[in-house]
């Protein structure tokens, strides 16, 4: 396509959106590295390392689009902020999106898109999360105090209003870790998932094996070289054990589904723990790719989200993905033998193993998907093979584009036409879902 | 990081300078040091001797309107004396022009330049004619006497001129603008020597890195940022390496120069190859490469292991001559200019040695050596090879040092002060200049003329 | 357990003579006159129902469907502009019990265990509105530990007269015996088997508080240990309707429809009591139970009529 052709918005064709690359912090368990960084600090290095990687100083991109899970309320405008503390140029949009662990596929898939349609030539797409710096709030008592406090006029109504504050007022509300129409934590519902498909501690603690494993030799490989910035004295993430082994994990206590007494599996070893970082991935029209000599890696192809009914204990919470990944590769008229890199967070190594589980089962398929029969296996020497989430860590809204820049970067080495699929599932039953061509 | 030090702060107020004049402590005053745009001097240069270099360099000079002065005169000042002792032939050619200058030393400005021009000793073309070899050297010595005569932040360099090297020529001209202008703010008592007419006068002096496109090695911090400002403000687009590790700080160097950062373990075997590939992929181009990423492993012989020693030769000698080989192979082949510059960080360790640092000067010695065997293929096709060695150089590094020994190292040097980061980036720049082609397979010291040293 | 096996009466207000009553009496009161009154000897009560029905005006007020939503967070019925069906309850609840207060009532207040919940939410309520209430006890019955009644609420638009929602709860009296009757067999149950947990809910230990603070039901067992024990409980329990709002968070559907709730076992305070929600057609069938105890504590039902 020619700069003089009409955008698909304006009656011309679509374009393809391709990703140049990526770019992330290390990620830091929570309350470590990182406890005094901030969402925006954490978002703005990882934009400026990305802008540094591309020699971008002073571009005006189309649009930043990032997103939090956690948020102070004085972060409401986090990425336009952000964006104005790098060396972009000052008259670069941003905005934020936020669908809890699927926010960085979201804020991809959404920058892809308008590039796609010719709204946008170059755009970010990122996700960041700070579990060290989470917004804490005051009961309603208390919030109700404040708001009286703030409107009285006079100093004797507010003397009024603050003689009626106590200590217990002061006790701030943690964040609400759990799903509030379930009261489950995240784990508890993954460990019914896990329970019901029947997934074993040693296929678990074997999934987190395999990822700690992997995600070291491709440190060593000098894989993520050019996909990090160091930040607050790190350069790896600081979850990752390299040489994990069956033994150690195997001793671990259980954490979550005791419920389930001599059947619980889920142990801290294959739960991903509560991380802090951020990550970022830019994407671009061919076009404008070529104009500046960019690489490119990768097209972004499509994406689909979905959600599913765990509310009523019918699905799983964390099974979307399962109802995301067949809607997308049939709309491509794909297969999962047509995959060459499967990148499925690791949530817990219990939903990876369950996903897989689910699309091999043909009751799943039919009575729950309903499809004719089931979608097929996932080879799983092709799965994660530069580790995931259990060994990296998982700052929820940065998931996404730390997958999306590793697996721009396999397919580019992969070869022109490879395709890559990554499963990305999230609080209150939802998934994303994503297809991408290396180039 | 590094500012005026607090010792050069409290000579030049007024209490601190009646105190140290009592006491005779040295009294460093503030550098003059490069802002673009500025110009060479801001005085009158005076300009001694009648050769065709001396005439060269006057016309050269009025022609850009600076006052321009071929007599001392009364009680006049100088920002800058220029000697022409190129056309000396016997010892007792030399009493005239170095009295004058001696007389006119005393109206010379402080941050003044003294700058002698003088043809190479080390010609074939004199090798046998005892008297005119003896009186180029002595040229030299007396050249370098004076640098340490030298008071209130004046230097005192020389311009040698090889055989067949024309004053008017580029590179003559580029050494002398480098020596009369801040750039060389911390070179004193050094020779530039100038071994053919090669290079080209820029379209504008002021950005004589102009559309090149140059690696920086160890861009991160220190000498390596200063290198990357410096050649972003003449005008090149910086390539910035550095270790995976040291990527934050790269981040901000790169951002603030509008370069690309590269995070690279320089002694992987293919870090050539990969450079050449990132600059042939963005830019079509790639003009230079500094050689600045070094590390240190002080440990005295006795107690150095294996690790110290084989990583430091790995980092700072074997990693630049592995990438050379890669990066010149590629020459012809589009990427890689033909006037390729390679500079390198060399050290006065590597000159003059330094205890408990066997392995750094060895590395740093070695620079010197590849510097000279590489001049010759990179002169086939215009490019040169040059190496820069500094004394202290006020840095992080040098901050860590115990205070009384920094101290000492700080004024042992005719300046009677560390330099800046700035100074050497200034050397490097010079060396990566179109016009500066001409010099190729030197090292020059960027100390202050420090007490040390062959 | 699939849901709970209310049966009850059929609504019977007629016949009954109206106690007109200008103003909902508050909760406090009428605990503070059965307090007293129970010092006193209770002597020769009537096992016969008073026939009155006690009527009054009332309106249900943003400020408590405000605190109501607020109570049971983002999964309240927030977001309509209707009233949530236990603030009805929260409404009348004061009439209910000053009737059950007074001196007539054949069976005592203090000590009437809550047995079954059942609503029917025949159309929208609105808020801020004056609506009628009204609220009777009929169906006197012999259980195999008392005797048991049923309170009866309904609430009607003040304009239209349209029955707007109507409630059931069945109490029992483990005091009052009824006399010539033939005291029923305790009916055989099943050992209860847990479900699977589709979710959990963790009962702090000020929620009874809490609850009491929007609801005005500040009967002791729900405030601390303290004044549990007073009345003789191992301990502070839950309020069995905040279960109920538990239950009904963010599930409520759109007039007509019906819920219910029995109860089997008190929630102590604070704890964690397992849940399970489960569609079954029309129905939506809820259990919560001690998951360490595998006690069962309520089933219930949600039903679109």
């Amino acid at each position: 396509m020619t700069s003089t052709s009409k955008p698909a918005v304006a009656g011309g064709s679509l374009r393809t959106a391709v990703v140049l690359g990526g770019n992330r912090i290390p990620f830091a368990r929570a309350h470590g590295a990182y406890a005094g960084a901030s969402n925006q600090d954490m978002l703005t290095s990882t934009l400026e390392g990305l802008i540094a990687r591309f020699g971008i100083q002073n571009e005006r991109l189309g649009e930043v689009v990032a997103g939090a899970v956690m948020k102070h309320s004085a972060d409401f405008n986090l990425t336009r902020e952000s964006v104005l503390g790098t060396s972009l140029d000052a008259h670069t949009p941003a905005h934020e999106v936020q669908t809890a662990c699927a926010t960085g596929i979201e804020t991809i898939g959404g920058v892809a898109n308008k590039i796609r349609l010719g709204q946008i030539d170059a755009g970010i797409g990122g996700g960041v999360d700070t579990i060290s710096d989470a917004p804490m709030s005051f009961n309603s008592e208390a919030r109700e105090l404040f708001m009286q406090l703030s409107r009285a006029r006079t100093t004797q109504d507010k003397i009024k209003v603050a003689m009626k504050l106590r200590p217990k007022h002061f006790a701030p509300l943690a964040p609400q870790s759990g799903e509030s129409r379930t009261g489950l934590s995240m784990g508890e519902h993954q460990a019914l998932t896990t329970h019901a498909w029947g997934i074993s501690r040693e296929a678990q603690d074997e999934i987190a094996m395999r990822s700690h494993n992997n995600m070291a030799a491709a440190y060593e490989n000098g894989f993520f070289d050019d996909l990090m910035t160091p930040f607050r004295g790190l350069d790896r993430d600081n979850n990752m054990r390299p040489g994990s082994d069956m033994e150690s994990l195997g001793k671990l206590r259980i954490a979550f589904g005791k419920r389930f007494g001599e059947e619980a599996t889920m142990t801290a070893g294959n739960s991903t723990p509560m991380t802090d970082g951020a990550a970022a991935a830019l994407l671009s029209s061919e076009e404008w790719a070529q104009q500046r000599n960019l690489p490119i890696l990768a097209e972004f192809l499509d994406y689909e989200v979905a959600a599913v009914d765990f509310v009523n204990g019918n699905d799983g919470l964390l099974m979307a993905p399962t109802f995301a990944i067949p809607r997308l590769l049939d709309r491509h008229g794909l297969g999962l033998d047509d995959i060459d890199f499967f990148e499925i967070h690791e949530a817990f190594a219990g939903t990876v193993a369950a996903t897989i589980k689910a699309l091999a089962d043909d009751d799943y398929n039919k009575n729950v998907l309903g499809r004719d029969k089931a979608l097929g296996e996932i080879d799983t020497t092709k799965l994660n093979v530069n580790g995931s989430s259990l060994a990296a860590g998982h700052p929820f809204a940065a998931t996404g584009p730390r997958i999306v820049a590793s697996l721009a970067k396999m397919l580019n080495h992969k070869g022109a036409g490879s395709l890559g699929l990554i499963s990305v599932c999230a609080a209150g039953g939802q998934g994303a879902v994503a297809l991408m061509r290396g180039r | 990081m590094s500012h005026t030090d607090g010792y050069t702060r409290f000579v030049n107020r007024p209490l601190g300078k009646k105190v140290a004049k009592t006491v005779g402590l040295p009294q460093p005053i503030p550098l003059r040091r490069h802002t673009k745009g500025a110009p060479l001097v801001s005085g009158t240069i005076l300009i001694l001797g009648k050769s065709q270099a001396a005439d060269a360099i006057a016309k050269q000079l009025w022609e850009e309107e600076y006052d321009v002065r071929r007599d001392p005169g009364l009680k006049q000042k100088f920002s800058a004396i220029i000697v022409a002792l190129d056309e000396v032939q016997s010892p007792s050619d030399l009493s005239q022009l170095v009295l004058e200058t001696g007389s006119a030393l005393r109206g010379l400005e402080a941050n003044g330049r003294v700058i002698t021009i003088l043809r190479d000793p080390n010609e074939s073309t004199v090798a046998t004619d005892a008297s005119a070899t003896a009186t180029r050297h002595s040229v030299e010595g007396f050249t370098r006497s004076l640098g340490k005569e030298m008071r209130r932040g004046a230097t005192t360099n020389g311009i040698v001129l090889a055989d067949g090297v024309d004053m008017d020529s580029a590179p003559a001209q580029a050494a002398l603008r480098f020596l009369l202008s801040g750039r060389s703010a911390y070179v004193a008592g050094q020779f530039l020597t100038v071994s053919s007419n090669a290079g080209s006068i820029p379209a504008d002096w002021d950005t004589p890195l102009a559309d090149k496109v140059i690696i920086v090695t160890g861009a991160a911090r220190g000498i390596g940022e200063a290198i990357s400002h410096v050649l972003a403000r003449d005008g090149a687009t910086v390539i910035g390496v550095d270790m995976p590790a040291a990527g934050e700080a790269l981040t901000e160097v790169m951002n603030a120069v509008g370069g690309i950062a590269v995070q690279l373990d320089i002694t992987a075997d293919d870090a050539g190859d990969q450079l050449l590939a990132k600059a042939g992929e963005r830019f079509g181009r790639l003009d230079g490469i500094v050689h600045n990423a070094g590390i240190t492993r002080d440990k005295l012989l006795a107690n150095m292991d294996a690790g110290r020693w084989d990583s430091l030769i790995a980092v700072n000698l074997s990693a630049p001559l592995r990438i050379n080989d890669q990066l010149l192979k590629a020459r012809g082949q589009g990427v890689l200019a033909d006037n390729f510059r390679i500079t390198s960080l060399s050290s006065t360790s590597g000159i003059a040695g330094n205890r408990g640092q066997t392995n750094y000067g060895a590395a740093k010695a070695g620079i010197i050596g590849m510097t000279q065997a590489l001049a010759p293929v990179l002169e086939e096709t215009g490019g040169s090879i040059n190496a820069v060695a500094p004394g202290f150089i006020e840095t992080a590094m040098t901050d860590a040092m115990p205070t009384a020994t920094r101290e000492v190292a700080r004024r042992m040097n005719s300046l009677q002060q560390g330099g800046r980061p700035v100074d050497v980036a200034e050397a490097i720049a010079f060396f990566n200049s179109d016009a500066s082609a001409g010099i190729n397979g030197t090292t020059l010291r960027v100390c202050g003329q420090a007490m040390i040293g062959k | 357990m699939l849901g709970p096996s209310i049966v009850e009466s059929a609504p019977q207000p007629e016949n009954l003579r109206v106690v007109e009553v200008t103003e909902i009496p508050s909760l406090t009161s009428s605990y503070a006159k059965v307090a007293t009154g129970a010092i006193r000897p209770k002597k020769s009560v009537a096992v016969t129902l008073p026939g009155t029905r006690w009527e009054t005006d009332g309106v249900i007020s943003r400020k408590l469907v405000d605190e109501y939503n607020g109570l049971l967070g983002a999964s309240g019925n927030v977001g309509h502009n209707t009233a949530p069906s236990l603030t009805a309850h929260i409404t009348a609840f004061g009439l209910s019990t000053a009737m059950m207060a007074e001196r007539q009532f054949p069976i005592p207040l203090l000590g009437m265990v809550h047995l079954q919940h059942k609503v029917w939410h025949m159309a929208d309520i609105p808020i801020d509105q004056p609506v009628r209430i009204s609220t009777w006890a009929q169906h006197l019955a012999p259980h195999h530990a008392g005797t048991t009644v049923e309170i009866w609420v309904q609430i009607f638009d003040r304009v239209t007269d349209k029955l707007l929602w109507q409630s059931m709860a069945l109490y029992l009296s483990r005091s009052v015996k009824l006399p010539g009757s033939e005291k029923p067999a305790r009916p055989d149950r099943p050992k209860f088997q847990p479900p699977p947990v589709t979710g959990e809910w963790k009962l702090p230990a000020d929620i009874g508080r809490r609850y009491a603070a929007v609801s005005g039901d500040r009967n002791p067992i729900h405030l601390s240990n303290i004044t549990a024990k007073a009345l003789g409980m191992p301990g502070a329990i839950a309020h069995g309707m905040y279960a109920a709002g538990r239950m009904l968070a963010g599930r409520e559907l759109p007039a007509p429809y019906t819920w219910a709730i029995e109860f089997a076992s008190p929630m102590r305070l604070p704890s964690t009591v397992a849940v399970n929600y489960h569609q079954n057609g029309d129905r939506q069938l809820v259990t919560g139970w001690n998951a360490r105890k595998e006690k069962l504590h309520f089933t219930a039902e949600i039903r679109q009529d």
